[in-house]
């Protein structure tokens, strides 16, 4: 085996390093966050709809007073 | 040839997270022995904290991957860059590994000194070769994978490659003349 061999061998054959099972388990946690973004309860859709036609009649009704 | 990594493309694609545990489950080892020998063991909770960050790129980046991505070249292009972003400017320790960390890592001494003086002798190199040896000695990533990695020519990365070697075989070798520290390890 000449020298190239023997370094070659030697980076091949270095032992794994395994992260810690605490490391693995809070990436694995942070990684579903990102990946499943949270469901919006209906009533918050429910809610915004309604804001928002209120909204609208509030400006309807505003404007038809000014004339 | 196909990509091995299709069915974790696919279902990180759908956001699925499944595709997220395959893709931790492959590569998560070889990315931390990787980072850790990359940047001293010592330094291990950067190794732990790069990790972190590559990972989490790939939950927020996975889904827009290509279905023909090379997912293992991505992952360790993003651990190369979390990597260089956090030591701009910041001094990494060229110390040698911790004798506690090498007596824990391998159970017999003489293995023990082997790892030892490997590790030793690749922190003692330059940035530049440390990683090319490690990608390309220890990961096993292709040299054409690792010349789109590190952006340089194949013929270029040939003729680094092997000056890197070179110098770890010196490394090494100055190693064996320092006969206290091989006795603390091995004892």
């Amino acid at each position: 085996m000449n020298e190239t061999d023997l370094v070659r061998r030697s980076l091949a054959e270095l032992p794994a390093v395994l992260p810690p099972p605490a490391l693995s388990a809070k990436i694995r946690a942070a990684a579903q966050a990102r990946l499943v973004p949270a469901k919006v309860h209906a009533a918050w859709g429910v809610a915004i709809a309604a804001s928002v036609v209120a909204y609208l009649g509030w400006a309807l009704v505003y404007t038809s007073q000014l004339y | 040839m196909p990509n091995p990594d299709q069915e974790t493309l696919t279902l990180l694609r759908r956001r699925d997270p499944r595709g997220f545990d395959q893709a931790y489950a492959t590569y998560a080892v070889r990315l931390f022995s990787f980072l850790t020998r990359l940047v001293g063991r010592a330094e291990r909770p950067l190794a732990e904290d790069l990790l972190q960050q590559t990972f989490l790129k790939l939950a927020e980046h996975g889904p827009e991957l290509r279905a023909d991505s090379d997912l293992r070249a991505w992952l360790y292009t993003v651990a190369r860059n979390a990597f260089l972003g956090q030591v701009r400017g910041r001094h990494t320790t060229a110390e040698g590994p911790s004798l506690e960390l090498i007596a824990d890592f391998a159970p017999d001494a003489e293995a023990r000194l082997m790892v030892g003086d490997v590790e030793a002798a690749l922190l003692r190199l330059r940035l530049e070769d440390r990683e090319l040896l490690l990608l390309v000695g220890a990961e096993g990533l292709e040299p054409r994978a690792v010349s789109k990695l590190l952006g340089l020519e194949p013929a270029t990365l040939r003729k680094r490659l092997e000056r890197a070697r070179q110098r770890l075989l010196l490394e090494l070798e100055r190693g064996e003349s320092r006969p206290a520290a091989a006795k603390e390890v091995s004892s």
